[in-house]
Protein backbone atom coordinates (compact mmCIF):
# COMPACT_ATOMS: atom_id res chain seq x y z
CA UNK A 1 0.00 0.00 0.00
CA UNK A 2 1.29 3.41 -0.82
CA UNK A 3 2.50 5.64 1.65
CA UNK A 4 -0.03 8.52 0.70
CA UNK A 5 -3.07 6.17 2.58
CA UNK A 6 -1.64 5.17 5.42
CA UNK A 7 -2.57 7.27 8.18
CA UNK A 8 -1.75 8.06 11.67
CA UNK A 9 -3.67 7.14 14.56
CA UNK A 10 -3.99 10.82 14.85
CA UNK A 11 -5.26 12.03 11.57
CA UNK A 12 -8.02 8.92 11.87
CA UNK A 13 -9.60 9.74 15.41
CA UNK A 14 -9.47 13.77 14.03
CA UNK A 15 -11.15 12.23 10.54
CA UNK A 16 -13.94 10.68 12.64
CA UNK A 17 -14.67 13.60 15.05
CA UNK A 18 -14.55 16.37 12.26
CA UNK A 19 -16.56 13.73 10.06
CA UNK A 20 -19.25 13.23 13.01
CA UNK A 21 -19.31 16.91 14.41
CA UNK A 22 -20.01 18.64 11.27
CA UNK A 23 -22.47 15.68 10.36
CA UNK A 24 -24.69 15.80 13.52
CA UNK A 25 -23.68 20.09 13.55
CA UNK A 26 -22.40 19.33 16.76
CA UNK A 27 -18.82 20.82 18.50
CA UNK A 28 -16.16 18.39 17.67
CA UNK A 29 -14.70 18.84 21.61
CA UNK A 30 -18.74 16.86 22.05
CA UNK A 31 -17.32 13.79 20.32
CA UNK A 32 -15.98 11.51 22.46
CA UNK A 33 -13.77 9.03 20.68
CA UNK A 34 -13.85 6.40 23.82
CA UNK A 35 -17.60 6.45 23.23
CA UNK A 36 -19.71 3.79 21.37
CA UNK A 37 -20.63 5.99 18.54
CA UNK A 38 -24.11 4.51 18.90
CA UNK A 39 -23.86 6.66 22.21
CA UNK A 40 -23.80 9.71 19.31
CA UNK A 41 -26.72 7.91 17.25
CA UNK A 42 -24.77 6.53 14.47
CA UNK A 43 -27.08 3.98 13.00
CA UNK A 44 -26.04 0.67 10.73
CA UNK A 45 -26.85 2.86 8.06
CA UNK A 46 -24.61 5.57 8.92
CA UNK A 47 -21.77 2.98 10.31
CA UNK A 48 -21.53 1.92 6.62
CA UNK A 49 -21.87 5.56 4.84
CA UNK A 50 -18.72 5.90 6.64
CA UNK A 51 -16.94 2.84 6.39
CA UNK A 52 -17.61 3.17 2.12
CA UNK A 53 -16.07 6.69 2.46
CA UNK A 54 -12.85 5.25 4.29
CA UNK A 55 -12.79 2.61 1.78
CA UNK A 56 -12.23 5.80 -0.82
CA UNK A 57 -9.99 7.33 1.38
CA UNK A 58 -7.93 4.68 2.46
CA UNK A 59 -8.22 2.88 -1.30
CA UNK A 60 -8.53 -0.34 0.31
CA UNK A 61 -11.35 -2.46 0.72
CA UNK A 62 -13.05 -2.90 4.16
CA UNK A 63 -15.10 -5.37 5.88
CA UNK A 64 -19.01 -4.07 6.32
CA UNK A 65 -18.41 -5.56 10.08
CA UNK A 66 -15.93 -3.43 10.81
CA UNK A 67 -17.89 -0.48 13.27
CA UNK A 68 -19.02 -3.93 15.20
CA UNK A 69 -15.63 -5.02 15.81
CA UNK A 70 -14.12 -2.09 16.53
CA UNK A 71 -17.29 0.15 17.74
CA UNK A 72 -15.53 3.46 19.19
CA UNK A 73 -13.30 5.87 17.58
CA UNK A 74 -9.72 4.96 19.39
CA UNK A 75 -10.31 1.23 18.69
CA UNK A 76 -11.31 2.54 14.75
CA UNK A 77 -8.48 4.69 14.32
CA UNK A 78 -5.91 2.20 16.11
CA UNK A 79 -7.28 -0.86 13.61
CA UNK A 80 -7.27 1.30 10.85
CA UNK A 81 -3.81 2.59 11.33
CA UNK A 82 -2.92 -0.67 11.86
CA UNK A 83 -3.53 -1.10 7.79
CA UNK B 1 -23.96 14.79 -4.84
CA UNK B 2 -23.62 13.14 -1.20
CA UNK B 3 -23.84 9.22 -2.64
CA UNK B 4 -20.94 9.97 -4.37
CA UNK B 5 -18.51 9.48 -1.35
CA UNK B 6 -19.05 5.62 -0.90
CA UNK B 7 -20.30 4.97 -4.76
CA UNK B 8 -18.53 1.55 -6.24
CA UNK B 9 -17.41 0.76 -2.89
CA UNK B 10 -17.67 -2.44 -0.64
CA UNK B 11 -20.23 -0.70 2.08
CA UNK B 12 -21.97 0.08 -0.83
CA UNK B 13 -23.09 -2.77 -1.85
CA UNK B 14 -23.29 -4.05 1.76
CA UNK B 15 -25.90 -1.01 2.25
CA UNK B 16 -28.15 -2.37 -0.16
CA UNK B 17 -27.68 -5.82 1.31
CA UNK B 18 -28.76 -4.69 4.58
CA UNK B 19 -31.83 -2.88 3.06
CA UNK B 20 -33.06 -5.72 1.06
CA UNK B 21 -32.23 -8.15 3.98
CA UNK B 22 -34.59 -6.43 6.16
CA UNK B 23 -37.20 -5.62 3.45
CA UNK B 24 -37.86 -8.91 2.04
CA UNK B 25 -38.92 -10.53 5.21
CA UNK B 26 -40.98 -7.30 6.41
CA UNK B 27 -42.79 -7.73 3.28
CA UNK B 28 -43.02 -11.35 2.52
CA UNK B 29 -44.28 -12.18 6.03
CA UNK B 30 -47.27 -9.56 5.92
CA UNK B 31 -48.20 -11.05 2.73
CA UNK B 32 -48.42 -14.16 3.66
CA UNK B 33 -50.24 -13.07 6.80
CA UNK B 34 -53.19 -11.26 4.60
CA UNK B 35 -52.87 -14.23 2.33
CA UNK B 36 -53.99 -16.05 5.73
CA UNK B 37 -56.24 -13.77 6.80
CA UNK B 38 -58.70 -14.61 3.53
CA UNK B 39 -58.46 -18.53 4.65
CA UNK B 40 -59.41 -17.55 8.30
CA UNK B 41 -61.86 -14.95 6.73
CA UNK B 42 -65.50 -16.61 8.00
CA UNK B 43 -63.67 -17.81 11.14
CA UNK B 44 -62.47 -14.64 12.43
CA UNK B 45 -64.18 -13.51 16.01
CA UNK B 46 -65.17 -9.68 16.19
CA UNK B 47 -62.38 -8.65 18.79
CA UNK B 48 -59.74 -10.39 15.73
CA UNK B 49 -60.97 -7.62 13.46
CA UNK B 50 -61.68 -4.50 16.15
CA UNK B 51 -57.83 -5.30 17.19
CA UNK B 52 -56.68 -5.29 13.46
CA UNK B 53 -58.78 -1.82 12.96
CA UNK B 54 -57.06 -0.49 16.83
CA UNK B 55 -53.58 -0.94 15.60
CA UNK B 56 -53.59 -0.01 11.92
CA UNK B 57 -55.11 3.30 13.71
CA UNK B 58 -51.86 3.25 15.77
CA UNK B 59 -49.31 2.19 13.67
CA UNK B 60 -51.05 4.18 10.75
CA UNK B 61 -50.81 7.55 13.14
CA UNK B 62 -46.91 6.22 14.00
CA UNK B 63 -46.42 6.67 10.46
CA UNK B 64 -48.39 9.43 9.09
CA UNK B 65 -47.97 11.65 12.63
CA UNK B 66 -44.48 10.74 13.78
CA UNK B 67 -42.64 9.82 11.25
CA UNK B 68 -43.94 11.81 8.12
CA UNK B 69 -45.70 15.27 9.56
CA UNK B 70 -43.16 15.46 12.44
CA UNK B 71 -39.82 13.78 12.10
CA UNK B 72 -39.29 14.67 7.94
CA UNK B 73 -41.06 18.03 7.86
CA UNK B 74 -40.67 19.54 11.31
CA UNK B 75 -44.29 20.70 10.99
CA UNK B 76 -45.07 20.76 14.78
CA UNK B 77 -42.64 20.38 17.82
CA UNK B 78 -43.20 17.83 20.27
CA UNK B 79 -41.51 16.68 24.06
CA UNK B 80 -39.14 13.79 23.87
CA UNK B 81 -41.44 11.20 25.30
CA UNK B 82 -44.14 11.68 23.21
CA UNK B 83 -41.54 11.87 20.08
CA UNK B 84 -40.17 8.19 21.37
CA UNK B 85 -44.14 6.97 22.09
CA UNK B 86 -44.40 8.22 17.67
CA UNK B 87 -41.31 6.67 16.86
CA UNK B 88 -42.27 3.27 18.24
CA UNK B 89 -45.66 3.51 16.85
CA UNK B 90 -44.06 3.77 13.37
CA UNK B 91 -41.90 1.08 13.88
CA UNK B 92 -44.88 -1.28 14.12
CA UNK B 93 -46.08 -0.21 10.53
CA UNK B 94 -42.70 -2.26 9.56
CA UNK B 95 -41.08 0.38 7.10
CA UNK B 96 -37.82 1.20 8.82
CA UNK B 97 -36.30 2.79 11.53
CA UNK B 98 -37.67 6.48 11.76
CA UNK B 99 -33.92 7.64 10.31
CA UNK B 100 -33.51 5.51 7.24
CA UNK B 101 -37.60 6.07 6.33
CA UNK B 102 -37.28 10.36 6.60
CA UNK B 103 -33.87 10.38 4.59
CA UNK B 104 -35.63 8.36 2.15
CA UNK B 105 -38.32 10.45 1.96
CA UNK B 106 -36.06 13.79 2.59
CA UNK B 107 -34.17 12.65 -0.55
CA UNK B 108 -37.88 11.91 -2.08
CA UNK B 109 -39.53 15.86 -2.02
CA UNK B 110 -35.64 17.35 -3.08
CA UNK B 111 -35.21 15.23 -6.00
CA UNK B 112 -39.42 14.46 -7.28
CA UNK B 113 -39.49 12.37 -10.26
CA UNK B 114 -35.95 12.87 -11.09
CA UNK B 115 -33.19 9.64 -11.12
CA UNK B 116 -32.14 10.81 -7.64
CA UNK B 117 -35.47 10.33 -6.13
CA UNK B 118 -35.30 7.29 -4.35
CA UNK B 119 -39.15 6.04 -5.65
CA UNK B 120 -40.66 7.55 -8.28
CA UNK B 121 -42.86 5.79 -11.07
CA UNK B 122 -41.87 7.94 -13.92
CA UNK B 123 -38.12 7.39 -13.55
CA UNK B 124 -36.47 5.32 -14.13
CA UNK B 125 -38.95 3.29 -15.59
CA UNK B 126 -42.90 3.76 -16.47
CA UNK B 127 -45.52 1.86 -17.21
CA UNK B 128 -46.17 -1.07 -14.61
CA UNK B 129 -42.60 -1.71 -14.18
CA UNK B 130 -42.51 2.05 -12.55
CA UNK B 131 -45.28 1.65 -10.20
CA UNK B 132 -44.08 -1.56 -8.64
CA UNK B 133 -40.82 0.34 -8.45
CA UNK B 134 -42.40 2.99 -6.71
CA UNK B 135 -44.23 1.29 -4.93
CA UNK B 136 -42.52 -1.07 -3.12
CA UNK B 137 -39.25 -2.29 -6.00
CA UNK B 138 -36.95 0.66 -5.17
CA UNK B 139 -35.92 -1.02 -1.40
CA UNK B 140 -34.28 -4.10 -3.77
CA UNK B 141 -32.49 -1.53 -6.37
CA UNK B 142 -32.04 1.88 -4.26
CA UNK B 143 -28.78 2.17 -2.01
CA UNK B 144 -30.51 3.47 0.80
CA UNK B 145 -30.50 7.62 1.24
CA UNK B 146 -27.61 8.50 4.08
CA UNK B 147 -28.95 9.54 7.29
CA UNK B 148 -25.71 10.97 8.12
CA UNK B 149 -26.58 13.16 5.61
CA UNK B 150 -30.32 13.34 5.26
CA UNK B 151 -31.63 13.22 8.92
CA UNK B 152 -29.14 14.16 11.45
CA UNK B 153 -31.08 15.74 13.71
CA UNK B 154 -32.91 11.88 14.08
CA UNK B 155 -29.73 10.76 15.23
CA UNK B 156 -29.33 13.76 17.62
CA UNK B 157 -32.77 12.99 18.81
CA UNK B 158 -31.25 10.54 21.48
CA UNK B 159 -34.68 8.40 22.48
CA UNK B 160 -35.68 8.81 18.58
CA UNK B 161 -32.10 7.18 18.01
CA UNK B 162 -32.70 4.41 20.61
CA UNK B 163 -35.64 3.25 18.88
CA UNK B 164 -34.80 2.93 15.31
CA UNK B 165 -31.28 1.08 16.87
CA UNK B 166 -34.22 -1.43 18.60
CA UNK B 167 -36.29 -1.35 14.86
CA UNK B 168 -36.63 -5.17 14.64
CA UNK B 169 -37.53 -5.44 18.74
CA UNK B 170 -40.41 -3.48 17.75
CA UNK B 171 -42.00 -4.72 14.73
CA UNK B 172 -41.17 -7.86 16.45
CA UNK B 173 -44.06 -6.96 19.49
CA UNK B 174 -46.25 -5.50 16.91
CA UNK B 175 -46.74 -9.28 15.78
CA UNK B 176 -46.23 -10.97 19.57
CA UNK B 177 -48.36 -8.70 21.25
CA UNK B 178 -51.19 -9.16 19.30
CA UNK B 179 -51.12 -13.01 19.31
CA UNK B 180 -50.74 -13.00 23.41
CA UNK B 181 -53.29 -10.98 23.95
CA UNK B 182 -55.42 -13.69 21.73
CA UNK B 183 -54.48 -16.28 23.28
CA UNK B 184 -55.32 -14.53 26.65
CA UNK B 185 -59.18 -14.06 24.70
CA UNK B 186 -59.03 -17.26 23.28
CA UNK B 187 -56.59 -19.74 23.26
CA UNK B 188 -54.72 -21.41 20.98
CA UNK B 189 -56.61 -20.12 17.77
CA UNK B 190 -57.28 -17.27 19.69
CA UNK B 191 -53.52 -16.53 19.59
CA UNK B 192 -53.80 -17.15 15.57
CA UNK B 193 -56.21 -14.73 15.29
CA UNK B 194 -54.41 -11.88 17.02
CA UNK B 195 -51.11 -12.64 15.32
CA UNK B 196 -52.65 -12.80 11.79
CA UNK B 197 -55.14 -9.98 12.06
CA UNK B 198 -53.58 -7.59 15.08
CA UNK B 199 -50.24 -8.66 13.59
CA UNK B 200 -49.62 -9.28 9.77
CA UNK B 201 -52.88 -8.64 7.80
CA UNK B 202 -52.72 -5.12 9.95
CA UNK B 203 -49.03 -4.77 8.57
CA UNK B 204 -49.69 -5.57 5.33
CA UNK B 205 -52.91 -2.74 5.09
CA UNK B 206 -50.70 -0.20 6.34
CA UNK B 207 -47.71 -0.73 4.18
CA UNK B 208 -49.51 -1.07 0.99
CA UNK B 209 -51.71 2.13 1.71
CA UNK B 210 -48.48 3.83 3.06
CA UNK B 211 -47.11 2.68 -0.56
CA UNK B 212 -49.61 3.56 -2.41
CA UNK B 213 -48.83 7.18 -1.72
CA UNK B 214 -45.69 6.83 -3.58
CA UNK B 215 -47.00 4.94 -6.14
CA UNK B 216 -50.98 5.52 -6.69
CA UNK B 217 -50.40 9.80 -5.67
CA UNK B 218 -47.58 10.12 -8.48
CA UNK B 219 -49.66 8.54 -11.29
CA UNK B 220 -53.52 8.88 -10.50
CA UNK B 221 -56.07 11.80 -9.51
CA UNK B 222 -56.38 15.43 -9.28
CA UNK B 223 -53.30 18.20 -9.59
CA UNK B 224 -54.92 21.55 -8.37
CA UNK B 225 -51.31 22.59 -7.27
CA UNK B 226 -48.07 23.51 -8.86
CA UNK B 227 -45.29 21.53 -7.17
CA UNK B 228 -42.13 19.85 -8.20
CA UNK B 229 -43.03 16.12 -9.24
CA UNK B 230 -46.22 14.24 -10.22
CA UNK B 231 -48.13 14.51 -6.68
CA UNK B 232 -51.65 13.90 -6.96
CA UNK B 233 -54.54 14.19 -4.52
CA UNK B 234 -56.49 10.90 -4.39
CA UNK B 235 -59.23 10.88 -2.23
CA UNK B 236 -60.00 6.89 -1.32
CA UNK B 237 -55.87 7.44 0.14
CA UNK B 238 -56.59 10.22 1.64
CA UNK B 239 -59.42 8.76 3.90
CA UNK B 240 -57.41 5.58 3.85
CA UNK B 241 -53.98 7.00 5.03
CA UNK B 242 -55.23 9.48 7.09
CA UNK B 243 -55.08 12.63 4.95
CA UNK B 244 -51.73 11.85 3.34
CA UNK B 245 -53.69 10.88 -0.13
CA UNK B 246 -53.89 14.99 -0.18
CA UNK B 247 -50.43 14.40 -1.74
CA UNK B 248 -50.73 17.54 -4.07
CA UNK B 249 -51.35 19.45 -1.23
CA UNK B 250 -48.84 18.09 0.64
CA UNK B 251 -45.98 18.72 -2.24
CA UNK B 252 -47.38 22.06 -2.88
CA UNK B 253 -46.97 22.79 0.86
CA UNK B 254 -44.19 20.24 2.76
CA UNK B 255 -43.73 21.93 5.74
CA UNK B 256 -47.52 22.02 6.95
CA UNK B 257 -49.17 20.07 9.54
CA UNK B 258 -52.30 20.08 7.84
CA UNK B 259 -52.82 18.35 4.22
CA UNK B 260 -56.24 18.21 3.72
CA UNK B 261 -57.39 22.13 3.19
CA UNK B 262 -61.63 21.37 2.06
CA UNK B 263 -63.99 19.78 4.78
CA UNK B 264 -63.78 16.63 2.23
CA UNK B 265 -60.50 17.00 2.73
CA UNK B 266 -60.82 14.41 5.04
CA UNK B 267 -57.64 14.35 7.28
CA UNK B 268 -57.40 12.39 10.62
CA UNK B 269 -53.63 12.95 11.02
CA UNK B 270 -54.72 16.66 11.10
CA UNK B 271 -57.19 16.09 13.67
CA UNK B 272 -54.69 13.81 15.94
CA UNK B 273 -52.00 16.77 15.66
CA UNK B 274 -54.92 18.97 16.93
CA UNK B 275 -55.81 17.31 19.49
CA UNK B 276 -52.69 16.87 20.82
CA UNK B 277 -52.26 20.67 20.41
CA UNK B 278 -55.39 21.21 22.47
CA UNK B 279 -53.44 19.26 25.04
CA UNK B 280 -50.76 21.73 24.88
CA UNK B 281 -48.43 18.29 23.12
CA UNK B 282 -47.82 19.84 19.79
CA UNK B 283 -46.76 23.23 19.49
CA UNK B 284 -45.45 25.85 16.95
CA UNK B 285 -47.61 23.86 14.57
CA UNK B 286 -46.67 25.05 11.18
CA UNK B 287 -49.60 25.92 8.53
CA UNK B 288 -48.96 26.56 4.63
CA UNK B 289 -52.07 26.40 2.52
CA UNK B 290 -51.02 25.19 -1.12
CA UNK B 291 -53.55 27.12 -2.56
CA UNK B 292 -51.26 30.01 -1.62
CA UNK B 293 -47.99 28.59 -2.24
CA UNK B 294 -45.43 29.14 -4.83
CA UNK B 295 -46.01 27.86 -7.72
CA UNK B 296 -43.11 25.36 -8.88
CA UNK B 297 -41.87 24.53 -12.77
CA UNK B 298 -41.20 21.02 -13.96
CA UNK B 299 -44.74 20.18 -12.74
CA UNK B 300 -46.27 20.71 -16.37
CA UNK B 301 -44.28 17.60 -17.84
CA UNK B 302 -46.35 15.41 -15.55
CA UNK B 303 -49.34 17.09 -16.52
CA UNK B 304 -52.07 15.08 -18.42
Amino acid sequence: MADAQKLTIQHLEQWFVTRIAGALEIAPEEVDIDAPLSDHGIDSLSALTMTGELEKMLERKLPATLFWEYPTIARLSKQLARG
Amino acid sequence: MQEDNIRGTEAERALLRLQRCTAIPTLVLPLAGAVAAVWRLAQAPAWAWAMCFALYTVSMLGITVGYHRLFTHRSFEADGWLRGCLAIMGCLAAEGPPAFWVATHRRHHQHAESDQDPHSPHAPQRGWRGFWHAHAGWMMTVPPAAPLHYAPDLLRDRLVAWVGRHYLLFVGLGIVLPAAAGALIGGASGALDGLIFGGLLRMFLVQHVTWSINSVCHLWGSQPHRAKGASRNHAVLGLLAFGEGWHNNHHAAAASARHGWHWWQIDFSWGFIRLLRAFGLARNVRLADPAKSQPNRQNHEYRT
